[in-house]
């Protein structure tokens, strides 16, 4: 309307009779979408600066929030703060051993805290167990995020919260909870405050990834990880430890230990090593004294390291069963002299070494090998490197420096080569479940998968020569204690005399017991071993391995054997040791090589 | 005809950004909705997890042992209680005691019907064996 011109110049002659309303309307859409340079340079200017004001706008709020924390930060601070899931940990059966639960903790922005004192004040008074220094400097420390207190009640959560304080609050946070208590607990290890493991198989688990994907900054959630399933069978560990509690109790023992392996397998099905810890208060795990003694103690053996001896003799073809072994008078080397703790005074027979653990009959057996004979085989089962389970925890063997004919001797019988436990008993089961070397574990795993890396180390004869030594030893020898009937327990006592101040002591033993059963076709080792027991009066004042570790194994035997999975067998089984019959070698009830061992 | 165009586009825009906006709440409305429920789920899960454990904890064989002193006679399974199956004695004969009786009563025996005729299965025994 305020452009007449143009309109009286574009409105046709045919336009013209139109009535005067529509023309206008018409004329306005006209102009509305006519393009007038000269006309338009105002308007788009303005366009332009009010883009320029918008855009100017949008920068500044950019910039400010760049400079402002804001709360998406402080949470990602959180996040990272917050302790990752971890997957659970199952027995063999799918019982829990390990898994995570939400608990609540308090954490506090410094910065939008208005009074840090009266802050500090309040939250202490809610929880006792904070200490208001630490609290005050952390409170006043330049950071944007600081925890409080880990793992809150929900009551306490409620006080907190009523507290009305800004700046603090709640975040739910996995915490590793073990149901079980100590049982396990030297397998399980524990995770710390911020669920990174720290030891046993939570450390392993670490290891094999988790804790990468906790630093890339995965949130992990419990149901996404898969539950790392253990050997360990949880009923089975339990009786173990209960027994041994209680013959650590009965022998006041220093310390004790068991495990029990499927030599078939390689698989750890029990453990426990006292005196232990609860691995919910990592604190008592820290004490020297809660070491597993299975794996990270090193020991001098004992007698049950005849069983290597005599299998090494008999690999080597030095000795069969009917050879005869000179025990009349002490062995002496130099200015040492070897007595048989069971003096029998007369020529042995190798079953009759082994039932009277002569040490003598066995350091002469060991002579027939040699030192280098010796230290190969020895290396061969595993005793001279650092057996490397699942477990971070190990400890390398204390081999002599200088390896002479005496200590050959010596370490025949067990004296004068430290390895952990565990590394026996992978020996032993390596000598009964027909040769192979299978390297134990803590995993799940099935038969097929644990013989892709076993190792033959000694031939299946021999093999069972040394089933029907152990079972001879049950029937006839030290191993009676735990001759429970029905499972036909095959065993090896050992007795080992501490060295304190450099000195073999007389009355500070370490007692160890292996058993197989059954000793015809073994599925499982056992080991039960004392640090230091006492004797009883009941026992004759011996405080010897068969009246201490023998009869625990054997009241473990008798406890844990219906839960075995083993039948019970009320006749000794007809043909136990098919090999040896063809050799003529009749069953353990009436040992044959006796009969002809006193010429 | 341009009127009516103006006035139908003007109809559509209003009624697209109706649409448009009914939508849009829709989707907030519902993605609040899976929020909640994934919410809800996690509270679940970390409600059973703790269940689980609180169960394991309860469930000890630690403190099974000492409730089972406590409150049960039982003993632990010793050898003697177990047999083999083959040890298991057969099945004895079942006798049909019933019968017996009647047997003895003489009240098997086939009675006279007037009908005259002698029952062919006069001679069953009633005391089958099984």
């Amino acid at each position: 309307m305020s452009l007449p011109a143009p309109e009286s110049e574009t409105t046709d002659v045919t336009a013209a009779p139109a009535p005067p309303h529509s023309h206008a309307v018409q004329s306005f859409f006209k102009h509305l979408f006519s393009i007038n340079l000269d006309k338009s340079r105002p308007r788009i200017r303005l366009i332009a600066l009010c883009f320029v004001c918008l855009f100017a706008t949008v920068n500044v709020r950019l910039i400010y929030l760049g400079f402002e924390p804001d709360s998406q930060s402080i949470r990602r601070a959180a996040v990272e703060a917050l302790s990752g899931a971890r997957p659970d940990i199952l027995d063999r059966n799918g019982e829990v051993l390990a898994t995570d639960v939400k608990v609540m903790s308090v954490f506090a922005e410094p910065r939008r805290i208005i009074d840090k004192d009266e802050a500090t004040e309040l939250l202490t008074a809610v929880l006792p167990d904070v200490n208001a220094r630490e609290l005050r400097e952390r409170l006043g420390s330049r950071k944007g995020f600081v925890w409080v207190k880990r793992g809150i009640t929900p009551k306490q959560q409620q006080e907190v919260y009523h507290l009305g304080l800004p700046g603090v609050g709640f975040l739910p946070e996995n915490k590793r909870v073990y149901p079980n208590g100590p049982i396990a607990a030297h397998v399980l290890g524990f995770a710390n405050l911020d669920n990174v493991g720290i030891a046993g198989i939570e450390k392993y688990i670490d290891g094999q990834g988790l804790a990468d994907l906790h630093n890339a900054g995965f949130n992990l959630t419990p149901d996404g990880l898969k539950p790392v399933q253990l050997s360990l069978d949880l009923r089975l560990t339990h009786g173990l430890r209960d027994e041994i509690a209680k013959g650590v109790e009965k022998y006041r023992a220093k310390a004790g230990g068991g495990a029990i392996l499927d030599v078939n397998t390689g698989e750890v099905v029990a453990l426990a090593s006292l005196p232990d810890f609860d691995p919910n208060n990592p604190a008592d795990a820290l004490d020297p004294l809660h070491i597993n003694r299975l794996a990270v103690g090193v020991y001098e053996m004992g007698s049950t390291f005849k069983s290597i001896s005599i299998a090494m003799a008999l690999e080597l073809n030095k000795v069969t069963l009917r050879s005869t072994v000179d025990a009349r008078s002490s062995l002496r080397f130099g200015r040492f002299t070897i007595h048989d703790f069971h003096a029998t005074h007369r020529i042995l027979t190798v079953p009759e070494v082994f039932t009277h653990s002569s040490n003598i009959g066995t350091a002469r057996m060991a002579l027939m090998v040699g030192v280098e004979g010796h230290k190969a085989f020895l290396k061969r089962m595993g005793q001279l490197d650092r057996l490397r389970t699942e477990l971070p925890e190990n400890a390398e063997p204390l081999v002599p420096k200088r390896w002479s004919e005496l200590n050959t001797m010596t370490i025949a019988f067990g004296q004068g080569l430290n390895v952990a436990p565990l590394q026996a008993l992978m020996a032993v089961g390596a000598l009964v479940n027909g040769g192979m070397m299978i390297k134990p574990t803590f995993l799940k795993r099935s038969e097929e998968e644990s013989q892709k890396d076993a190792v033959r180390v000694v031939r299946p004869e021999v093999s069972e020569t040394m089933r029907y030594l152990l079972r001879l030893n049950a029937e006839i020898g030290s191993a009676k204690l735990a001759n429970i009937p029905g499972y036909y327990i095959g065993g090896k006592t050992g007795t080992a005399d501490k060295i304190i101040h450099g000195h073999y002591s007389k009355d500070k033993v370490f007692t160890t017991f292996m058993a197989i059963a059954p000793a015809d076709k073994p599925k499982y080792l056992m080991l039960v071993l004392f640090d230091e027991p006492q004797a009883l009066p009941q026992d004759g004042g011996y405080h010897t391995a068969a009246y201490n570790a023998g009869s625990v194994t054997g009241r473990v035997i008798e406890r844990l054997g219906p839960m075995f999975g083993l039948p019970p067998r009320f006749e000794p089984p007809v043909q136990p040791f098919p090999l040896l019959a063809k050799l003529g070698y009749g069953m353990a009830n009436v040992p044959a090589a006796t009969t002809h061992g006193g010429h | 005809m341009i009127r009516f165009l103006n006035i139908f586009a003007i109809a559509a825009l209003i009624g697209s950004a109706v649409y448009a906006y009914t939508i849009k709440y829709e989707t907030i409305y519902r993605a609040e909705q899976i929020n909640k429920l994934k919410h809800e789920i996690q509270a679940e899960r970390d409600g059973i997890g703790v269940l689980r454990a609180e169960w394991a904890h309860l469930a000890r064989p630690e403190r099974i042992q000492e409730l089972a002193t406590k409150y049960l006679d039982l003993q632990p399974l010793s050898l003697n209680q177990i047999v083999a199956a083959s040890a298991i004695p057969e099945r004895s004969v079942r006798v049909d005691t019933i019968g017996r009786k009647l047997e003895t009563l003489g009240l098997a025996e086939p009675t006279n019907t007037p009908r005259g005729k002698t029952a062919p299965s006069a001679t069953t025994t009633p005391g089958r064996v099984q």
